[in-house]
């Protein structure tokens, strides 16, 4: 069950987009989703949905691995309709029974909530599938650099980023591992209230924690071992470069924007 | 999860306040070359190392004092092949992360090319020097890929774009890892992650690599692989190789073994010296390898067979000779 | 009969393109009391199997009987087998997560919901069994050394008075006297208990020292399966698997291609020892 988690994962194949550089796809993506929050228009969310699906279709990550990674947010997606339908008054009132009511209001909501939820999810997730955490790490330590000025440290901020995106398979493994050896002692993970799930749920968390923070340890002193003293004076195997594609990509970004932003507007 | 790396990342980032280090430049990286000239003394060399593990109790105070290591005294010389043997709590592991300069001692020096691991100057071109490879091999690599992971460390001691290439393109042939070199290290099997982190010190042009039981979680494959890979490295590029372990089979190619007990050096001869005193090894809670054990037996039993036998092919060999010995 | 399998078979992601075969139709026969390995390289599908003599693993076909009852049976309790067919994980000091070593080995039994007095009764059982000491007890198990974990960590297995205990990798990583110790260990609590014992092992030289029984898995295969002595017979097959077989018994192999006349279904140092002399006499 838990290794079903596609999401974030980088997926291998040789595509225009996995060809870009890892900035031209952050600050794309940050463009997208930013575009995504503020104008939210169907006709936005339609230009949206149709620079998603070329995206995609550019990237030549099959739309079934992609709609997978998608399942782990199904609970807060069918949460997100819930709580829309039921507590959304104003406009017509479309189904009234028993103490069940929904109004159009609601529905056109839920609606909007969901493209919204799939498409930041789907358009950020585009960028981990096509970009190796080191460019991703070497991308958004380029792209954040200016903030030194507020003492934020790129170098470090993007290091986390990338050892995080490397022991999410180990430590879901590993949880996989725990949970079985404490089901082998009557553990029960599946049945009781919130409450008792939760407790439940210690022998799990608590190993887990451990284990971690074993990890954590070691790798720190291998790191040490291997010389890295931090961001400064780093060389880099693969340097950041633009190409043509890049080009290419702000182009077609810049269209988007433009074409979406006067939808907002005036339409 | 992201809790163990907020810490990992809280140590790296006290690490760096701890120590105010230079940044490497251009130069440092050229002036390498000249260290590797200078072998006129031992590589590695300690006096009277002392290192203590001291526990408090909630207010601070002392609540007890381990000595993992007391009063060492090593002397290494380049190109040597040496295995550290000890049971779990001997110190092993301590005195391995000394050589490496990730501890330094509480009394006593250690210098490693001249340099003493003290001092914090010389951090850097210690570490680069000497490479380390620990026994989990997922908590050492860092890299999504294989490749970029051993780029890691030449990327650290800033070695230009060019020559990492080079570099990783070599150490991954040297572990005969390139087949891999593009996959994610979670899809290899033990062995194979060790090798990787072989290859990830060997980019950093070591010369020597510390390996701190580096087989304990992997299966005999994997096992031979490893011990295969080093004994090369040792052999044709002159790596010095210390091998920490309780494994009594992967020692027997080594120059000379070093047995800690307690933190003590106990015993120090080549593999046949150190095999031929079973009992004073049990004492340690070490054992020998089974053939070793039967030669003794033999040898006790009457037979002429000499002491410290480390292989089947050796022991066959000196059975056959007796027999023939009686015969005449 | 304890237990039975019957033409198992596990299939790993079954459908998609990354499918694989971890268990091929095997099928086996377990009796009570009995000490048996199981062997085989990485990937060959020894832990799979183990996972599936407690019920952790459905198999994709084939059926399972302990006692007689057919474990995939709709009302068949799971829970129960779980309980009575103790499985000790790889590195099971890692599964350790309460503050005091008696209410870690405790867990177990609480969960099967016994009464306060049992619960508390079959753990010092168990902690008395693994060589813990009583002083112990109420000492965070995090404190302790590597292998005194461990075995906190069977006790808690033990705890729940299994009739069968499956160990995968008991001694893994351990140091020699460490590993002798916790083999002994389980070597005694069979002969005090008659618990039925399997273990998996990549060490040849401890199955040769311990089990009486010796299965090979190769490829989701039982390759052999016969008493121990008897499966070192086939050293080639064994070799071409990718498998040792213990140095002692290659030490007769090679004496014997050297001419001297020495049985090679000698496994263990003593037993080695005492035929090479033999073989002199001869």
């Amino acid at each position: 069950m838990m290794r079903d988690i596609t999401l974030g994962q980088y997926y291998r194949v040789e595509s225009f987009i996995h060809k870009l550089d890892p900035r031209t796809k952050i600050i794309g993506t940050f463009i997208y989703m930013l575009l995504i929050f503020i104008c939210d228009t169907i006709p936005c969310y339609i230009v949206g949905i149709l620079m998603l699906g070329l995206v995609i279709k550019k990237s030549k990550i099959p739309l079934r691995y992609m709609v997978r990674g998608l399942r782990s947010i199904l609970v807060l997606m069918i949460f997100t309709v819930v709580f829309q339908l039921f507590f959304t008054t104003g406009g017509k009132l479309v189904v009234n029974w028993h103490f069940i009511r929904i109004y159009s209001t609601g529905i056109k909501m839920a609606v909007i909530l969901i493209i919204k939820l799939v498409l930041l999810v789907m358009g950020s997730s585009v960028m981990t599938y096509t970009t190796t955490p080191n460019q991703l790490t070497d991308g958004f330590e380029s792209v954040l650099k200016p903030l030194k000025v507020f003492k934020v440290n790129s170098h470090e901020i993007a290091m986390i980023m990338s050892i995080a995106l490397r022991f999410i398979p180990i430590l879901v493994d590993e949880a996989d591992k725990i949970m079985n050896a404490q089901m082998a002692r009557g553990a029960d993970f599946e049945h009781g209230g919130i409450v008792k799930k939760a407790k439940n749920m210690l022998p799990l968390l608590v190993p887990l924690f451990v284990s971690a923070f074993r990890r954590a340890d070691e790798l720190s002193l291998a790191m040490e071992a291997r010389c890295y003293f931090g961001g400064e004076g780093r060389t880099k195997m693969k340097p950041l470069k633009y190409s043509n594609l890049d080009k290419i990509a702000a182009t077609v970004l810049t269209v988007y924007t433009v074409l979406v932003i006067v939808l907002y507007r005036f339409l | 999860m992201s809790f163990g790396l907020l810490y990992s990342n809280i140590r790296t980032a006290t690490f760096l306040f701890d120590k105010k280090y230079d940044p490497p430049q251009a130069e440092s990286f050229a002036s390498k070359t000249l260290y590797m000239g200078c072998d006129d003394m031992s590589f590695i060399k300690s006096e009277k190392l002392k290192f203590e593990y001291i526990r408090r109790d909630e207010n601070g105070n002392v609540d007890s004092i381990n000595k993992a290591i007391d009063e060492v005294d090593l002397d290494i010389e380049k190109g040597q092949f040496i295995a550290i043997l000890g049971s779990n709590g001997s110190g092993k592991s301590t005195l391995a992360k000394h050589i490496n300069a990730l501890l330094t001692p509480a009394d006593g020096t250690m210098w490693i090319n001249g340099n003493d691991t003290k001092d914090a100057e010389k951090l850097k071109n210690i570490r680069q020097s000497v490479g380390m490879v620990f026994q989990n091999p997922d908590n050492q690599i860092i890299g999504s890929i294989v490749e970029e992971d051993v780029g890691f460390g030449p990327e650290n001691i800033g070695v230009p774009t060019k020559e990492i290439w080079n570099r990783v393109d070599d150490a991954l042939e040297k572990v005969d890892m390139n087949d891999f070199r593009l996959k994610s290290p979670n899809k290899l099997s033990g062995g194979q992650k060790q090798r990787v982190a072989i290859a990830g010190v060997l980019a950093m042009k070591p010369q020597c690599i510390v390996l701190d039981e580096p087989t304990a979680m992997l299966d005999p494959q994997g096992r031979r692989d490893v011990i295969d890979t080093i004994t090369k490295l040792n052999k044709t590029d002159n790596i010095t190789i210390i091998l920490v372990t309780h494994y009594m089979e992967e020692v027997v190619n080594a120059d000379r073994v070093i047995v800690l007990n307690k933190g003590k050096i106990v015993m120090q001869d080549t593999p046949r010296g150190i095999f031929s005193q079973i009992e004073k090894l049990e004492s340690f809670n070490l054992d020998v390898p089974e053939v070793t054990k039967v030669a003794n037996m033999l040898s006790k039993s009457g037979l002429e067979i000499s002491d410290g036998i480390l292989t089947v092919e050796e022991l066959a060999d000196e059975i056959m000779a007796a027999k023939k010995v009686r015969i005449c | 009969m304890l237990i039975i399998l019957d033409n198992v078979s596990y299939v790993y992601n079954k459908g998609f393109a990354d499918e694989k075969t971890a268990l091929d139709n095997i099928s086996l026969t377990i009796e009570k009391g009995e000490f048996i390995g199981i062997i085989g390289k990485t990937g060959s599908g020894k832990s799979t199997l183990a996972k599936h003599l407690n019920g952790l693993m459905k198999a994709t076909s084939g059926s399972i009987y302990f006692e007689g009852k057919d474990i995939y049976d709709k009302d068949y309790n799971l829970t129960t087998l779980r309980q009575r067919v103790g499985l000790v994980f790889q590195y099971p000091e890692y599964q350790i997560f309460e503050t005091t070593i008696l209410r870690d080995v405790s867990f177990g039994p609480a969960m099967m919901g016994l009464p306060l007095l049992e619960v508390q009764l079959r753990a010092f059982d168990a902690i008395k069994k693994v060589g813990i000491s009583d002083e112990l007890l109420d000492v965070s198990p995090f404190e302790l050394s590597g292998g005194q974990k461990r075995r906190v960590a069977m006790a808690g297995v033990l705890a729940m008075k299994p009739d069968v205990l499956v160990l995968d990798e008991p001694a893994a990583g351990l140091d020699p006297k460490g590993r002798k110790d916790i083999l002994d260990m389980v070597k005694k609590l069979r002969e005090e208990t008659g618990i039925t014992v399997i273990m998996i092992s990549h060490s040849m030289e401890d199955m040769a020292k311990y089990v009486d029984r010796l299965i090979v898995m190769d490829n989701g295969k039982i390759a052999f399966d016969d008493k121990t002595r008897e499966v070192f017979r086939h050293s080639k097959e064994l070799e071409s698997m990718g498998l040792d077989i213990p140095q002692v018994t290659k030490l007769l192999y090679r004496l014997n291609e050297m001419g001297l006349n020495v049985d090679t279904g000698n496994i263990t140092v003593e037993e080695v020892k005492d035929e090479i002399l033999r073989g002199f006499v001869k």
